[in-house]
């Protein structure tokens, strides 16, 4: 009886780790499936929305922060797209706005000014801010050319590396956890001696409406097909009097947005610090090719595979080897099966690759 | 309707057109013929805007839309049929269709979109039967039908068309040809770009012949069915046929 139960006690911390590789792993999807890119920021996306909810969770009340943390990491993810992803043939003032609060929020987070005056130093990062941005602008446009996707998912590794640093900058090296939304750590809901925290119900809560949602908006939506068809073809979309760009910005807030989520509501349990967002997205990416590249509904059910998966690994072998796991399914995923082991074939064969 | 003066285009720094000049007039069937790599496709991309001109204007119902990015254009009611249809493999063929009437769905006329989409099936009744299928799984005419929906799901003044007969069976061909007609009676403006000439030439009221990047030649029907450059090089008669 005991062994049945501590199995299931696995599974259910199992589920728990699975829930958050399957939101890194649909947030993936949202951006590949917009523009083909593969955006290894997404683990610092889920790391931002939970930093900004827990610094705000000391003043607001949890649901509030938790708004913030979502709304500030969506703001980070429309930036991120709007100066390294979006292509601009004239100058483009929304571009080097983005560009000027980026050095912006480098120059503040470095503490460059930080001598001085609060006041004094806003005004010393914007002076520094706003030439980078009309500068950087006018670089952009004299040499970025129309890249090409593999040139874009480096981008986004650079991205991660600099948002990563700059979390450090701003958060410290320490180890942060938003509270708990029901009860304490060690508040437990018994389900026939299998001990469960109830925040577990609230991850697995979300990420079933984060699922549901993101179908029903694909499935139903106008917008939602139209990001579809901006994926499968984007000139004809924008033949279709689509505006490809906007839509492709809209992706990049919603995959921010639902990965600030995840990271806020998995916090309690897994605590947070400024350099989780890479083992997120290696993760993340795992459980992304393993259900399929592109398919949400999948990429849920393989996080959680996962999570179980490394739940028992632990059980066996020691616990620093779980990476090593992972990395090695993923290895076996793409020699074996790359359209993911819930790949529809024959939607297959209608993708370009 | 649609009038390009002296359109300079390409791709880089690479410059495909060479102060093209054309005019489609409301109602009027125009087709462009030409070699391969002449600049027909490029020519029809810069109208819609998807390719940016170096130089040049786009005067479109008596309003220069040179500037105007093309999701815009289509709202304005110039569309294009792409060549190669470019239909959205995995979306179904009423998606497909729908996607067609974004901006019209967009501008608060949902409830009109269902029946433009009878209007659409009526045209084509394979399509209804096809309905709920990928756009993928459809065969070569079939795409081409609902490439052609999707189009006029966007409302469209002025119908731009590239290569639509390619790598269609001669039947098939046929229909599509017979449906421009229809269109055109419907009050419809057609710009047509064509490797078939003589089909293209059998429906058309006026025509350019592009080489080059250039306009080598422009006339009505019967004068470049009757000009003797365009019967060797694109109608297939050779030398001793037409001196003859």
């Amino acid at each position: 009886m005991t062994g049945i139960v501590t199995i299931f006690q696995y599974i259910i911390s199992g589920l728990a780790q699975g829930s958050i590789y399957a939101v890194v792993a649909i947030g993936f999807n949202i951006i590949y499936n917009s523009t083909g890119i593969i955006n290894f920021a997404q683990g610092e996306f889920v790391v931002l929305g939970a930093m900004v909810s827990i610094t705000f969770s000391a003043i607001f009340p949890l649901w509030a922060a938790i708004a913030m943390g979502i709304a500030v990491a969506s703001l980070y993810g429309a930036l991120v797209e709007i100066v390294f992803v979006k292509y601009a043939r004239a100058f483009s003032p929304l571009r080097a706005i983005c560009l000027a609060s980026i050095v912006f929020i480098l120059v503040s987070a470095s503490g460059l000014f930080s001598f001085l005056h609060p006041v004094l130093s806003i005004l010393f990062g914007l002076a520094v801010a706003l030439p980078f941005g009309a500068g950087g602008e006018f670089l952009l446009l004299r040499f970025q050319k129309e890249q090409n996707v593999l040139q874009l998912i480096i981008i986004t590794i650079g991205v991660s590396i600099l948002t990563r640093e700059t979390m450090k900058h701003v958060w410290g090296k320490d180890v942060f956890a938003l509270r708990y939304f029901t009860g304490t750590a060690i508040t437990t809901i018994s389900v026939g001696g299998v001990y469960i925290s109830p925040q577990l119900l609230w991850v697995l809560g979300t990420v079933t409406l984060v699922v549901a949602g993101l179908y029903l908006f694909y499935k139903y939506t106008l917008v939602g097909k139209a990001m579809r068809a901006v994926s499968l073809d984007r000139k004809a979309a924008q033949l279709c009097g689509i505006n490809a760009r906007l839509l492709v910005t809209l992706s990049f807030i919603l995959s921010a947005a639902i990965g600030a989520l995840a990271g806020a509501v998995t916090s309690p349990q897994t605590s947070t610090d400024y350099k989780m967002g890479s083992s997120f997205a290696i993760n993340g990416f795992t459980v992304a090719i393993l259900g399929g590249l592109g398919n949400s509904f999948a990429a849920a059910l393989a996080g959680l595979l996962l999570g179980v998966l490394e739940s028992f690994t632990t059980a066996i072998v020691p616990s620093s080897y779980k990476e090593v796991v992972v990395i090695i399914i993923m290895l076996l995923i793409l020699f074996f099966k790359p359209s993911g082991l819930f790949g529809k074939r024959e939607e297959r064969t209608l993708k370009e690759f | 309707m649609l009038v390009v003066r002296n359109l300079r285009s390409g791709y880089g720094s690479i410059a495909v057109l060479k102060a093209v000049s054309l005019h489609v007039g409301r109602g009027e069937i125009v087709v462009i013929i030409g070699p391969n790599g002449a600049g027909k496709s490029t020519l029809l991309m810069s109208v819609t805007g998807l390719v940016a001109p170096f130089e040049g204007e786009v005067e479109f119902e008596g309003r220069d839309i040179t500037a105007v990015p093309a999701e815009k254009r289509v709202g304005l009611g110039c569309v294009l049929v792409p060549e190669g249809r470019r239909v959205f493999a995995t979306l179904s063929v009423r998606e497909n269709l729908e996607l067609g009437a974004y901006h019209v769905r967009r501008n608060g006329l949902g409830r009109e979109v269902r029946h433009d989409l009878e209007r659409i099936f009526a045209l084509f009744p394979i399509l209804r039967k096809r309905e709920r299928q990928m756009g993928g799984t459809l065969s070569g005419g079939e795409q081409q039908m609902l490439a052609i929906g999707r189009a006029l799901m966007a409302r469209p003044a002025l119908l731009m068309m590239d290569e639509p007969s390619m790598g269609l069976a001669p039947v098939v061909t046929a229909s599509i040809f017979k449906t421009v007609l229809t269109l055109r009676e419907q009050g419809l403006s057609i710009l047509l770009v064509e490797q078939n000439a003589r089909r293209a030439l059998s429906v058309a009221d006026r025509g350019y012949v592009i080489e080059t990047g250039q306009m080598v030649l422009e006339g009505t029907r019967e004068e470049l069915l009757n000009n003797n450059d365009v019967q060797r090089a694109y109608l297939g008669k050779d030398y001793s046929a037409i001196n003859e």
